[in-house]
């Protein structure tokens, strides 16, 4: 009588953070209206189609500092957070390791990305893998703006996108200096004429434009 | 100790050895006033034995697994009734334990229940299968007023004691030589 495919306890948890994935809460909501639309969504998704008492899957919300705001089978959980930010990076990671301690999979809901900051979600998606929570595997989905499934890979993309944007600006430097030296040659013969006071205007002036090239860049980055 | 530290109405997770947990869940099926039920005991007919020595009586049923040896009771006159069950399946488990709660007008319903065979359900079927078997049990326990023991091993995993407790009002720990420790568990989820 008992489905093999329905025991899988991984397959009902990639459900669930699909389910989770193309989701989002209403933009009034917050907080408690918030965890209560994820069950209504989990409930009516994953038992749409359940023929008997024995397939439903039973999603409740959970109360309490040590719970998850939603559970599916007792054994998922669901945690929904707020804005991720530098500051709260440490409170944060120490909820999904409660977490980690009393359920065997873990979906991490991200509210509200609009104004987050994507360094810290970023630090608590590449800490937080499911090895060093003690869970069978871990997820993260947000609301709205998809960001990367792995640890791994989130880690990975600011790495590829400075490394091309250094290698452009090294290209275009070199292409610049070389249709440009003569030129460059015939500045530096006037330059040297020039009184020393204002040699050293334009000298001031060039790091001058050098500094806010490099705090750009960083701002960029 | 008094057997009414466990409310009606309520269920609890029995943590022990396996006689630790026969004699503490025996005891309280024993206290039935309509009737009991024992799911999947290792021993049915001893279980039978004991619950008679007990003092148990009200009508008792047993949730025998169908392909288990020795799983034969006698019934000797007394009123005792058994169910046999594919226990390899969690629906025919569950649908035979509801069968005793919402009995059908020839046996009164059950207001005590021991469901002995966790550790084995355990064993056959994913942590999220058991935890929907208790959830639907203990519901349907709340609603006729009785109470209902869950018997689990002592060697289970922490995490899935912890799993399958959520749903639950009781823990009760089991240690040799000292008195059951009782534990009110912090509540059942908002809403389901």
């Amino acid at each position: 009588m008992t489905d093999p495919g329905d025991g899988d306890p991984e397959s009902k948890f990639r459900d669930v953070t699909a389910l989770l994935d193309d989701w989002s809460p209403d933009p009034d909501d917050r907080g408690i209206e918030v965890s209560r639309g994820v069950r209504e969504m989990l409930d009516g998704e994953l038992n749409g189609g359940a023929s008997s008492r024995w397939d439903r899957d039973i999603v409740e919300r959970r109360r309490g500092a040590l719970a998850a705001d939603v559970t599916v089978n007792g054994e998922i959980a669901v945690a929904i957070l707020g804005t991720a930010r530098m500051a709260a990076v440490s409170s944060i990671r120490s909820r999904l390791a409660l977490l980690g301690d009393r359920y065997n999979y873990l979906v991490v809901y991200w509210r509200d990305t609009a104004d987050d900051d994507g360094d810290a979600r970023r630090v608590i998606e590449r800490r937080a893998t499911a090895r060093s929570l003690g869970v069978d595997e871990v997820s993260f989905v947000s609301a709205g703006t998809p960001v990367p499934d792995g640890p791994g890979d989130s880690g990975s993309f600011p790495t590829a996108g400075i490394a091309a944007g250094a290698l452009a600006t090294a290209g275009a430097l070199g292409l610049a200096l070389f249709l440009s030296a003569t030129g460059v040659a015939r500045g530096v013969d006037v330059v040297r004429g020039f009184p020393p006071l204002a040699r050293a205007f334009l000298l001031g002036s060039g790091f001058l434009f050098l500094f806010a090239l490099g705090i750009a860049v960083l701002l960029v980055r | 100790m008094e057997l009414e530290e466990l409310d009606a109405g309520s269920t609890a997770l029995v943590v022990g050895s396996e006689a630790e947990r026969r004699a503490f869940c025996l005891r309280r099926l024993a206290a039935a006033e309509r009737a009991a039920a024992a799911v999947l005991p290792s021993d049915p007919a001893g279980t039978v034995d004991a619950y008679d020595r007990a003092g148990g009586g009200a009508p008792l049923t047993v949730v025998l697994d169908g392909a288990a040896e020795g799983g034969t009771v006698a019934t000797d006159g007394r009123d005792v009734r058994t169910v046999e069950v594919d226990a390899a399946s969690l629906p025919a488990v569950g649908e035979a334990t509801l069968g005793t709660i919402e009995a059908d007008g020839s046996t009164a319903p059950v207001d005590r229940l021991w469901l002995a065979g966790l550790p084995g359900l355990l064993e056959r079927a994913s942590v999220q299968q058991v935890y929907r078997l208790l959830y639907i049990l203990s519901e349907h326990v709340r609603r006729v007023d009785g109470l209902a023991l869950y018997a689990l091993d002592r060697s289970v995993e922490p995490k899935t004691a912890r799993i399958l407790r959520q749903p639950l009002d009781y823990e009760v720990s089991l240690e040799t030589g000292a008195d059951p420790a009782i534990r009110t568990l912090p509540g059942r989820a908002g809403d389901a």
